[in-house]
């Protein structure tokens, strides 16, 4: 009687250090960037309380009502081949996708929609930054607003095309410079002017607005772009892009645990499973 | 307040402190400490400003507020505020004070080339940054001559004076005559002012005749201008100050004034010998100047002479001697003093200073065999003044002496206690009137300790003499060693290990008839034990436990047998042990 019940305390002691490991694993923070629960300079945890839903995959872009849409898509690698036809695809029926991050991934979209793209450095504004010189103030002009944006790089576009038209929409200030050398620090001979920063680009019914930067709804410089956030998306849904983040278990784990605005239904039955183990070895425990 | 209440109350105040300077500098940029980008803007601003575009003002604008590292942050400000004041003027030229405005700023010029020489100073790469100074400085001499000409032109516009000055260049110390002409007679002229950078180096008084005034004003001398000027034009403020009924006002002109460096020959070899005294030959193309003369070498600058050089060339004699010169190269610098007419000037010409080596041989041999370990150093002096001799031995100094004219010594500069070891030795001889340079000898050399390996190798042959005598105890020593590593005590490792040994010996050594003897033995009683012989193991053993007296007698002879079988050369038969065997056993079984 008595191994019997020392055996039942272990299994209640596995299953529940089990549980337990679980919940520590999908509550403790982990940093990454652009992902949706990292509350770190280049998480995106302040961008997905405002977002309707993440993707897990770009497939269902297919199925998503393009009008009213605005999706954002931040990357550090660039986009797999089928990743750009659904997106290009989504843009052109109507939506409106910022699309911003490393510049591979940028120079890949621009090249996958027919540019050659050079990248010549990033930009750095010593005059119109905020609290470190990598965080730019850019204008853009036709709204009259001023984004702020994380590590600005400057790409240089050849090439034309009669499908696609591309138009510079924010520019840096005249005191900024390309660092060629990535030195932090001016050296003779490196531009100094205003560089065109983010573009717009039309695509069938909809705007592809490429930022060329490192952050834009990241969390270390979201609330000075919110507004912007807010006049693109004027009523309709806003969409996070998370489909990279099948490479890891434990994000994406963690991903499934959390759903934006609302309590996963995974997390609901892990916390039922732990109360009943629970209540099973008081009752065990009291009556026997 | 206890100390529950405190605590959290202060952390709380860190927190929220901190909080705080997080939030106010959320937005505002850090000071600019890059050098290079504050010199590259500052020469976009200046190219703005002489075309008169304006981005110069915007740039100028937005830079005086925007911070810098402190230690250039006023002039910073300053050299925008200035250039700022540029546009200002250009706005407004119809103001009252125009002239002023513009004497102010053609003033803060100045304080912008400053602030150009302060960044390039500062830059990560002043070679690459002199480029950019260079062009800013040409900027701000076109500025300059533009405002030299706006402030003459708006200094004409008076009605009320007429001011005549020769437009020539001066000399240093030259009368400058300055002349006025009063054409309203409510107005007199009261000074001139000869100014430079806000430094007023001359000012004289107008005398007038009816309505014509003079005054005579000097051209600075260069003594007195030389921590401003350098060679060429320099160009002076010329202020005239002229009081009229209804204000006083001023008219500005410029005075050009030449500054040259003298012009000094220096005579003399370019290569001498240490010791040797040389020649100097110094005389000027201008005027008279005084100057001193120096040596300057890697280690140290030392004033040799006072000199006054003219037109006609004065000779030096100059003894080549240290602690003056060193050997290799040497600089005579002679700088002369400022005078009325001429800057002041350094003037250097090069002198290869050859060493002179005292007459000295020191030797020491390649490898030493001595007894005691001992290297030998013989060092020779075959010139005519005493020496000093320092030897170092591994870097060890070993021996510090003199040695006398024309005489040798021999010194033990090391002595090894191994059988064979390497080393290095460096000799220096010095003069010690400092006459002769500095005698350097460096060798290697081994040593070879007679005695040392001599002990080492009897010792060596001793040892194992001793070990081959006593093999079995340096056996047992190892066993007893090994036994020790596993941490057994000696008293019950010892039998064991001795029972291991000899258990060849009481297995019977591959004997067949001791085998057979041990069969029958084991039949009565117990074997024999590792430290007992048959012999031992048969009286004390077999004896008691046979019987009868022929099965004694027979054992024995069996006894016999395996003995000779394990030891004799001469090995018996087998069948015999085998006959003796079986006879044992029947007459046991009598009994």
């Amino acid at each position: 009687m008595l191994r019997r019940g020392r055996s039942l305390v272990l299994v209640y002691t596995i299953a529940f250090s089990i549980l337990m490991t679980i919940a520590l694993l999908t509550v403790l923070p982990i940093s990454h960037s652009y992902y949706a629960l990292d509350g770190g300079s280049r998480g995106h945890s302040e961008l997905s309380k405002m977002v309707s839903t993440w993707l897990t995959t770009l497939r269902v872009l297919q199925e998503v009502e393009s009008a009213k849409t605005l999706l954002v898509i931040a990357r550090e690698e660039p986009l797999a081949l089928d990743e750009l036809e659904h997106v290009v695809g989504f843009v052109k029926r109507g939506s409106v996708v910022v699309f911003y991050g490393s510049e591979n991934a940028v120079k890949q979209l621009f090249e996958y929609l027919g540019f050659r793209a050079e990248y010549l450095g990033s930009v750095i504004d010593p005059v119109f930054s905020a609290s470190e010189s990598h965080l730019v103030l850019v204008n853009v002009s036709s709204l009259n607003a001023t984004l702020l944006l994380d590590s600005p790089y400057a790409i240089q576009l050849a090439g034309y095309s009669e499908e696609v038209v591309v138009e510079p929409m924010a520019y840096t200030s005249m005191f900024s410079y390309v660092d060629s050398n990535s030195n932090s620090l001016y050296d003779v001979g490196e531009p100094i002017d205003s560089f065109p920063v983010v573009y717009s680009i039309r695509l069938g019914y909809g705007k592809l607005i490429v930022v060329c930067a490192h952050g834009l709804f990241t969390n270390n410089v979201f609330n000075s772009n919110v507004d912007w956030l807010k006049s693109l998306a004027s009523e309709g849904d806003v969409l996070l892009d998370q489909s990279w983040v099948k490479a890891s278990w434990l994000l994406y784990l963690k991903l499934l645990m959390n759903t934006p605005r609302t309590i996963s239904p995974l997390y609901i039955s892990l916390l039922v499973v732990a109360v009943v183990l629970v209540s099973t070895y008081v009752y065990n425990a009291i009556y026997r | 307040m206890n100390k529950y209440v405190a605590v959290p109350t202060m952390i709380a105040l860190l927190v929220v402190s901190l909080l705080v300077v997080e939030a106010s500098a959320q937005h505002s940029p850090p000071p600019i400490t890059d050098c290079t980008y504050l010199l590259v803007i500052l020469e976009k601003a200046i190219g703005y400003v002489v075309m008169g575009l304006p981005e110069g003002e915007y740039i100028a604008y937005i830079m005086m507020g925007t911070p810098v590292a402190p230690t250039i942050s006023d002039i910073h400000i300053k050299s925008y505020r200035a250039l700022l004041s540029y546009y200002s003027i250009m706005k407004n030229t119809v103001d009252s004070n125009i002239v002023q405005k513009i004497y102010e700023f053609y003033q803060s010029i100045d304080l912008v080339a400053e602030y150009a020489r302060k960044l390039q100073s500062c830059c990560q790469d002043p070679g690459s940054a002199y480029a950019i100074r260079a062009r800013i400085d040409s900027y701000l001499k076109e500025l300059k001559n533009n405002i030299e000409n706006m402030l003459t032109w708006y200094s004409t516009r008076y009605e009320y004076v007429e001011v005549y000055l020769e437009d020539k260049v001066y000399e240093p110390g030259e009368t400058i005559p300055i002349y006025v002409k009063i054409l309203n007679k409510t107005c007199s002229p009261k000074s001139a002012v000869l100014t430079y950078i806000n430094t007023v180096f001359n000012a004289e008084e107008f005398i007038c005749i009816e309505s014509i005034c003079n005054a005579v004003l000097r051209a600075p001398p260069a003594y007195s201008v030389k921590d401003y000027i350098g060679s060429g034009i320099a160009k002076f403020n010329l202020v005239v100050k002229i009081s009229c009924l209804d204000g006083d006002i001023r008219v500005y002109r410029f005075v050009n004034v030449e500054y040259l460096y003298p012009q000094v020959v220096i005579d003399v070899p370019t290569a001498v010998l240490r010791g040797d005294t040389v020649n100097v030959t110094l005389y000027s193309e201008g005027e008279a100047v005084n100057g001193v003369l120096m040596a300057k070498n890697s280690v140290n600058v030392s004033v040799i002479a006072n000199a006054t050089i003219g037109s006609t060339p004065s000779k030096f004699k100059l003894l080549v001697e240290k602690p003056y010169f060193i050997p290799g190269i040497n600089i005579l610098k002679l700088c002369v003093n400022a005078t009325e007419k001429t800057l002041p000037q350094c003037f250097e010409k090069p002198i290869i200073v050859k060493p002179r080596y005292p007459k000295v041989e020191a030797r020491v041999l390649p490898l030493h065999i001595s007894w005691d370990g001992g290297v030998q150093l013989v060092v020779t002096n075959h010139g005519d003044r005493p020496l000093k001799v320092r030897v170092y031995a591994n870097n060890r100094l070993t021996a510090l002496t003199e040695i006398a004219p024309l005489n040798t010594i021999s010194l033990y500069v090391y002595r090894s206690l191994l059988p064979l070891s390497l080393g290095d030795i460096a000799v220096y001889v010095e003069d010690s009137l400092m006459l002769y340079d500095t005698y350097i000898y460096t060798s290697s050399f081994t040593v070879l300790n007679l005695s040392i390996t001599i002990a080492i190798i009897v010792g060596g042959l001793a040892t194992t003499i001793l070990l081959r005598e006593y093999e079995k105890m340096f056996t047992l020593y190892l066993a007893v060693g090994g036994a020790f590593r596993r941490a057994r005590g000696v008293v019950e490792a010892v039998p064991d290990i001795v029972k291991d040994l000899l258990k060849p010996y009481v297995l019977g050594l591959g004997s067949s008839i001791a085998q057979l003897y041990y069969s029958l033995v084991k039949r009565f009683t117990r074997l024999p034990l590792y430290n007992e012989t048959l012999r031992e193991h048969y009286r004390a053993a077999v004896l008691s436990v046979i019987k009868s007296m022929r099965g004694k007698g027979l054992l024995w002879r069996l006894l016999l047998l395996a003995e000779k079988d394990m030891y004799s050369r001469e090995k018996p038969r087998f069948e015999e042990a085998k006959k003796l065997y079986e006879s044992v056993v029947v007459a046991e079984k009598g009994t």
